[in-house]
């Protein structure tokens, strides 16, 4: 049975690899996950904070054309 | 996949000396009476894998059951040890431990990362089967049958990547609540209906309602646009120079009035989510097992820093100066701390729900913080609106000051009541901004150009803040509906994957359980995963009883039935998870099957297991005498394990191999053990003598009757034999030299003064030999060689062997 087994690791791996064909996924945030994940700092507080960062980027281009 | 060359194991449990089995990658049964300490091996191997025992594990005995495993028939200063040589690769090694001031200290020999990896890869590996172990997944919670499964295929990493997901679309959702854009909005709409009377929901709409507004004013141009500098343009042909102050106080007033209100959600929200906090607080600070496992959770992860730092390099404890290798003790902080996790999950969501509360907190002070530094609020005018914010500000502060407060100390966060601000002091400072923006506007009432000034700019304030709130909300909303929709992939994922593991594990498991019950109403075995909402909260276990699906197991199956699907399962963990060791120790594991069962199990190994390396433990005579028989041919090796208070466990060699080495001995002139050797071979050959002559001896209980000494057997076959021998046996002196010297070999000789030279134990051994000539035949084919009244000739009155070729005159 051992070739059907497939770890927590390989589906964890496979989700991420097929990420940026996800339907209704904003393609910033698929390469802000996609990154996290690559280098292994998938956490809540790290994402969060890119996200935090992402929005506040919005904030400042808007600030930067008005 | 590696199986087992060499084991060797000594002073470990009810092992005193060298236990060694030299499997060669080979397959071994082993047979072993109650008590025996055959299971001395399996608990070896367990311990040489994984560091602890688990069914030794407890608070009685101590942790990881390090304190049992040492064999306490060792001296202190004697070390207990099992060495594993393996078939391929370089990871053999020996796990030693030893007594050292009053505490236990174990080593690998092993210490490269070859080994630490195969050791880690090894710890999710189903190894080794006690009855014991059959029953708990069977049984246990579908909550527990779910994490014992995740755990072992590495589904912990899955739970991990969800539960970060989950959390980020949970904070998304909430951030987008609390800064609550609908009602901002609403606001500034109510604005805009108080400057222009009505409400407009284009930019068109708003530009014809501005040019409206300035109408009267009679200007040369119109609004066209919003671009800034259209606006700066029509501005100057509106606005007188005096007017300016005015209006930016009014928008002042505005904004803080709005930024207030903007708080209120957030606010309600904190005090909410703080009650609920202090309420958690409280509830853990009263358990002080928790507390206490806490504040040693983080006094092991100190010692864990420390050590991994460099900062303390001796092979010590840090704290008691005891010696222990340092590697060990950190992998010794490390099990402990994994030990505490479970004590640790209260905390933890404490922890997380001051983290948002922090983060909460922060952002309303931040928002409060804008306020007082707008110059404005420092005017002489706004003296008491400047209070309010500091007010608010000052409560603010306490919240984050209370949630600093450690679990661990006396202390408790003050509740709610004490430090929330009240909703009237938040009403007070947006009645003073509407009063004094009121006020402004009385006055520009008088004024008709300051008017429209003032509501065209304030206008235009608030339509851009609707506009910047709406693209705000906008990011809010795309990031978290990207979130959700990556969290429900992965959660379909998840379960995906999970279900076609379970389809395929509980196949498996159907197929070994049914080879194990063919022919029965029971089968159809099913693992399947329970979900609550979009969380996965179990597997449950159905089977098919008498044409009924039923759940769960243990409601409706007998114990063997159980048993083999404990049986089954732990067989289909190990195919499918497996990936380092090719052997697997099953101990004990049919006690409660009856012979039906235990055959299939026997086919059931031998048909299916073949390519395995089984380490089979029995002590069951008879299921071993079948087993035997049918890895005869199989090329497995058969060995039977004793234990006597000298030798402790030990393998109860055959006659050849004893043979071997007294000779061996004899030769290198070597006496030591060879006394207590030359006796267990005498045993031996006169427990089947006296069988097969049906000499009688006094009846004794069970093992007591196995453990009979060669005096009392040799004085009894001498009788037996001078009672219906024939002359030519009677008159042989064998016997009688025999039972005058066996004191030699006895059990007591080493507490006798009598110090038997090589010279006495040749003689003591040739007489030993020439027993065996006259009773036992020396005929290669001879089928039975000891003489034997089961082979009386009844014409002849002679007792035979199975030849012939013996033969001696017998009267019955």
């Amino acid at each position: 049975m051992n070739s059907h087994v497939k770890s927590g690791n390989e589906t964890v791996e496979e989700f991420f690899k097929g990420l940026h064909r996800l339907q209704g996924v904003d393609k910033h945030i698929a390469d802000i996950v996609l990154d996290l994940h690559c280098k292994g700092a998938l956490t809540h507080r790290r994402l969060a904070n890119a996200l935090l960062e992402l929005r506040e980027e919005g904030d400042n281009e808007e600030d930067k054309n008005a | 996949m590696k199986r087992i060359k060499t084991l060797e194991v000594r002073g470990l449990r009810g092992i005193k000396r060298r236990l060694p089995l030299d499997l060669d990658g080979r397959s071994i049964l082993i047979y072993g009476d109650n008590g025996s300490g055959k299971s001395s091996i399996s608990d070896a191997i367990e311990w040489f894998y994984r560091g602890r025992i688990e069914h030794l594990s407890s608070e009685e005995i101590g942790r990881n059951g390090i304190p049992a495993l040492r064999s306490i028939l060792l001296d202190d200063a004697d070390q207990g040890a099992i060495t594993i040589e393996y078939t391929e690769g370089n990871t053999d090694s020996s796990r030693t431990i030893c007594l050292r001031k009053g505490s236990f200290e174990s080593t690998h020999s092993n210490v490269t990362d070859d080994f630490r990896n195969f050791l880690d890869l090894s710890n999710n590996e189903n190894l080794i089967l006690r009855y014991r172990d059959l029953v708990p997944f069977i049984i246990a919670h579908k909550k527990d049958r779910l994490d014992h499964l995740s755990g072992i295929i590495g589904f912990s990493r899955v739970s991990e990547v969800r539960a970060v997901l989950k959390q980020t679309v949970n904070d998304l959702a909430r951030g987008l609540k609390l800064s609550d854009f609908d009602n901002q909005i609403s606001n500034q709409q109510q604005h805009m209906i108080e400057y222009f009377g009505h409400n407009v929901t284009t930019k068109r709409q708003f530009i014809d309602a501005v040019n409206n507004l300035m109408k009267p004013l009679g200007l040369p141009r119109k609004l066209s646009s919003l671009d800034e500098r259209e606006i700066r343009a029509i501005t100057r042909l509106v606005a007188k120079p005096e007017d300016a102050e005015t209006i930016e106080l009014q928008g002042f007033y505005r904004r803080a009035r709005d930024t207030i209100s903007n708080m209120n959600a957030p606010l309600a929200t904190i005090r909410r989510d703080y009650a609920k906090y202090v309420r958690s607080f409280e509830a853990l600070a009263r358990d002080l097992e928790k507390i206490s496992k806490i504040i040693l959770d983080r006094l092991l992860r100190e010692g864990v820093t420390l050590l991994e730092s460099g900062a303390f390099k001796q092979d010590k404890c840090p704290l008691c100066l005891q010696p222990k290798k340092r590697s060990d003790l950190i992998e010794e902080l490390e099990a402990r701390i994994q030990e505490l996790q479970h004590a640790k999950t209260e905390k933890l969501q404490l922890d997380e729900a001051r983290s948002s509360l922090q983060d909460a907190i922060k952002k309303c002070k931040e928002t409060a913080g804008w306020l007082l530094l707008d110059s404005h609020v420092k005017l002489a005018e706004n003296k008491k609106l400047m209070i309010g914010i500091e007010t608010l500000n000052k409560h603010l502060e306490t919240y984050l000051a209370q949630l600093n407060i450690d679990i661990a100390s006396a202390e408790k966060p003050k509740p709610v009541s004490e430090i929330a601000p009240k909703p009237r002091q938040l009403n007070s400072i947006m009645k003073f901004c509407k009063e004094k923006g009121d006020a402004l506007k009385s006055i520009a009432e008088g004024d008709k150009r300051l008017e429209i000034h003032s509501k065209m700019l304030l206008a235009i304030q608030a339509y851009q803040q609707i506009e910047r709130l709406k693209r705000a909300k906008q990011r809010w909303v795309s990031q978290l509906s990207s979130m959700e929709s990556i969290y429900d992939a992965f959660v379909k994922k998840q379960s995906e994957a999970l279900t076609n593991f379970l389809d395929q594990f509980s196949t498996d498991i159907n197929e070994l359980y049914e080879f194990m019950n063919p022919d029965e109403n029971v089968g159809k075995v099913r693992l399947v995963p329970v979900q609550r909402d979009d969380e996965l909260v179990g597997i449950t276990m159905d089977v098919v009883f008498h044409g009924s699906l039923v759940s769960p197991p243990h409601g409706y199956l007998s114990e063997s039935h159980l048993n083999c699907l404990g049986i089954a399962f732990f067989l289909t963990s190990a195919m499918a998870f497996n990936k380092e060791n090719r052997f697997l120790v099953l101990d004990d594991v049919i006690s409660s099957f009856d012979s039906g069962h235990r055959k299939r199990f026997a086919d059931l190994i031998n048909e299916r297991f073949s390519d395995y390396q089984i380490i089979l433990l029995t002590h069951e005579k008879a299921w071993f005498d079948y087993m035997h028989n049918m890895v005869k041919a199989k090329n497995w090796h058969v060995r039977t394990v004793k234990w006597d208070p000298d030798n402790g466990t030990h393998i109860d060699e055959s006659l050849e191999t004893l043979e071997e080495r007294i000779e061996r001995r004899i030769k290198g002139k070597d006496c030591d053990g060879l006394g207590n050797d030359m006796r267990r071979y005498l045993e031996r050959v006169l427990k089947q003598v006296a069988f097969d002559l049906e000499v009688k001896v006094k009846f004794l209980y069970n093992d007591a009757n196995e453990d009979r000494m060669c005096y009392e057997l040799l004085t009894e076959l001498k009788g037996k034999i001078n009672k219906h021998a024939g002359q030519e046996m009677r008159d042989d002196q064998t016997l009688a030299r025999l039972i005058a010297s066996s004191f030699i070999g006895s059990k007591a000789s080493h507490d006798s003064s009598f110090d038997p030279t090589i010279g006495d134990l040749t003689a003591f051994w040739r007489d030993i030999r020439q027993l065996e000539r006259m009773l036992c035949c020396d005929e290669e084919s001879c089928e039975h060689k000891s003489v034997s009244l089961k082979y009386y000739d009844n014409v002849k009155k002679t007792a035979n062997c199975g030849c012939g070729k013996l033969s001696y005159s017998w009267k019955k």
